[in-house]
């Protein structure tokens, strides 16, 4: 029996190491960042009971001017909801400028800017013509904008009431800091409202994905300026700095990336911690592969064009967070794609089939564990958002589901790097578009392939 | 059993070039890949992975001499580690001949789309070769070196645990420098188009 024990522990462990590496090296880290924010929340709740001074009331009078720039394709369906969520939020209206750049819409957006216009008087809204290419939009709207603080969303998102304010609070407080991202999650309502279940079970996972990515992930990196990218979605900039960028640049799909990298030249780049924007969640499952495609390809293409002779050299892995993150995100692929087949080889080779099952258990569970560390550290986040609050727990449920989420992620994301090839296009090709294509060849073939043996047919009885 | 492996090839030939036509790279890489490295898997026989133990220990003889910490048996491909009074006896197996990685780095070295013509695959394979077998190497001699100053006890996690885990540092940085690197430096950039990308 002792024998049977070990030579499975020590099955366990020739296996077991090879697939914990990989995990360790996301395992540590993430443990780092979980006790780090943790100790941070501590301290700033201990500071918070021993402050003698009361907390000072707002003086909405001496918030300054913002604009609010939202790039408009498209977006007829949603955008009232989007201005409403800026004029109804408790930043002061007559102090809010918002512009609508439209780049290229072919739908009936600019008539619903002018009912937004007629219906809502009291908000100063302006309309732009750009060309197409959200880059393009929002640099004609830094040109056209003057206001101390320039701020961006997407159409097809609300703002969370406070945001605005809470954004502008934090750029006065923090005067080192010259760009704000915001929290992105998806619209709760949406979700609930979803009738596909398996679309729904998509949707709750990404909401969680989201919450973890910023109110841990981006919250992490924050705090040592090392924010890879800013949500293209919602985020400010203090005008002084932006003004003295390059722009947005229309040379890549990572626009979002490439400013971040910008800014962090010019000061620090954090995150808003109360400032919550709501987008859409995605619909299908193409949609998800496109985004994630979209996202993966622009962030090879910023740390290209940001590559100096030697930047992402292997040296650099302690001093060069980037090396660390391509390592993480690219490196890793390809002995995962490797140990995702191999296993065949060593059940070929007799290695125990028990063995593996247990092994590939215990990683799962593993990766339950960390996304579990990631949820409850993002409860106390989101405390002070009620109803957010109160979804996110009661949808915790979905965090057992979550490593499933990240594998199908991860081949998605290999998909992204090896079709980077010849991929210079905005919308890439969906899972389906490459089925079909690959369907539409076999399929030729299939008819080329009978024809073929008809022949010898015809032949052999003639 | 021959005849289905040669359809096997056939048919993965035969995905390669329908997944080259519906200029689907990815799918056209991961067929490649894993098709060639369970090629590569299956064609290492015995002789080949025999070969490639005892040149494994051979090369970490090299270092047992000069130390006399250890000797090697070219003949049972086997490191006889000297501790105190004890003599252990490390064999190389087929998990240490390291027959799986030099298989999974020429498969993925073979189909992976970055590469600018074939001179510069067959130049990573060229470096990235030999830079496994002295991986693997290094990984024996620092377990060799390590049960000869801490006993039998300290085998298990020299062997399973530190060996494994420097080859697979080892390992990554060759990936880093061979995929990672290229692909970035090679990435391009420039002006995209806003239709879809169906063909």
């Amino acid at each position: 029996m002792e024998g049977l024990l070990n030579s499975v522990a020590s099955q366990y462990l020739f296996v077991g190491v090879w697939l914990l590496i990989p995990v360790l090296v996301e395992v540590i880290p993430t443990l780092f960042v979980y006790i780090k924010l943790l100790i941070e929340i501590i301290w700033e709740w201990i500071l918070k009971v021993f402050s003698r001074t009361p907390s000072a009331e707002i003086n909405t009078s001496f918030l300054p001017d913002i604009d609010v720039v939202i790039p408009v394709y498209n977006s007829e369906e949603t955008l009232e909801a989007c201005v409403l969520s800026v004029i109804k939020s408790t930043y002061p209206t007559n102090k809010i400028k918002i512009t609508l750049v439209n780049n290229q819409s072919t739908d009936h957006s600019f008539k619903k800017f002018q009912e937004i216009q007629n219906k809502y008087n009291e908000a100063m809204i302006s309309w732009l013509d750009a060309a197409q290419g959200k880059s393009k939009a929002l640099n004609m709207a830094m040109y056209n904008t003057f206001n101390k603080y320039f701020i961006h969303v997407d159409s097809d998102g609300e703002l969370e009431e406070h945001a605005l304010l809470n954004m502008v609070r934090q750029f006065e407080r923090e005067k080192g800091t010259v760009a704000l991202t915001g929290i992105i999650l998806t619209q709760k309502e949406l979700i609930k409202r979803q009738k596909n279940p398996a679309i729904k079970l998509m949707d709750l996972l990404e909401y969680h994905e989201y919450s973890s990515a910023f109110l841990v992930g981006r919250n992490s990196e924050s705090g040592s300026n090392s924010m890879f990218t800013m949500s293209g979605a919602f985020s400010g900039f203090r005008r002084s700095e932006l003004s003295s960028t390059f722009m947005f640049s229309s040379e890549t799909v990572g626009e979002d990336t490439h400013m971040t990298f910008q800014m962090r030249n010019k000061g620090e780049v954090r995150l808003a911690k109360d400032a919550i924007f709501f987008v859409e969640p995605l619909d299908s499952f193409d949609m998800f592969y496109r985004q994630r495609q979209r996202w993966q390809m622009g962030e090879l293409q910023v740390i290209h064009m940001f590559e100096k002779n030697g930047d992402i050299s292997i040296w650099k892995f302690f001093s060069n967070f980037m090396v660390r993150k391509l390592m993480l995100d690219h490196t890793f692929v390809f002995p995962r794609l490797i140990w995702f087949f191999s296993p065949a080889v060593l059940v070929a080779k007799k290695f125990s089939v028990k063995t593996l099952i247990i092994i590939y258990i215990s990683l799962y569970l593993l990766y339950v564990f960390i996304s579990g560390l990631f949820y409850l550290l993002a409860q106390i986040y989101l405390r002070k958002f009620k109803k957010e609050y109160h979804f996110f727990v009661r949808s915790g449920w979905v965090i057992g589901l979550m490593p499933l989420y990240k594998f199908v992620l991860s081949w998605v994301l290999l998909a992204a790097l090896l079709n980077g090839t010849d991929q210079m296009r905005w919308r890439v090709r969906s899972l389906i578009d490459e089925i079909s294509v690959t369907g539409q060849l076999l399929r030729n073939d299939g008819r080329r392939f009978k024809r073929f043996m008809q022949k010898i047919k015809d032949n052999l009885d003639n | 059993m021959y005849w289905l492996i040669v359809l096997a090839m056939f048919l993965w030939v035969y995905l390669l070039s329908i997944m080259q036509k519906a200029k689907w790279m990815a799918m056209y890489s991961v067929i490649g890949v894993v098709g060639l490295f369970f090629i590569i898997i299956y064609f290492s026989n015995y002789s080949m992975t025999s070969f490639l133990m005892k040149s494994a220990a051979f090369g970490a003889g090299v270092f047992g001499s000069l130390t006399g910490f250890y000797h090697i048996s070219l003949e049972y491909s086997m490191i006889q580690i000297h501790s105190g009074f004890n003599t252990i006896n490390l064999f190389i197996t087929y998990e240490c001949s390291a027959v799986i990685e030099l298989g999974a780095f020429i498969a993925l070295t073979s189909f992976y789309p970055f590469f600018q013509d074939t001179k510069e695959r067959i130049h990573w394979i060229a470096i990235g070769l030999p830079y496994i077998y002295i991986s693997n190497v290094l990984r024996l001699i620092i377990t060799a070196t390590i049960v000869h100053y801490f006993g039998i006890n300290s085998l298990v996690w020299a062997h399973v645990i530190i060996g494994r885990i420097i080859f697979y540092v080892l390992t990554i940085i060759l990936y880093y420098i061979v995929f990672t690197r290229v692909q970035i430096l090679n990435v391009r950039v420039g002006k995209f188009k806003f239709n879809s990308g169906e063909s």
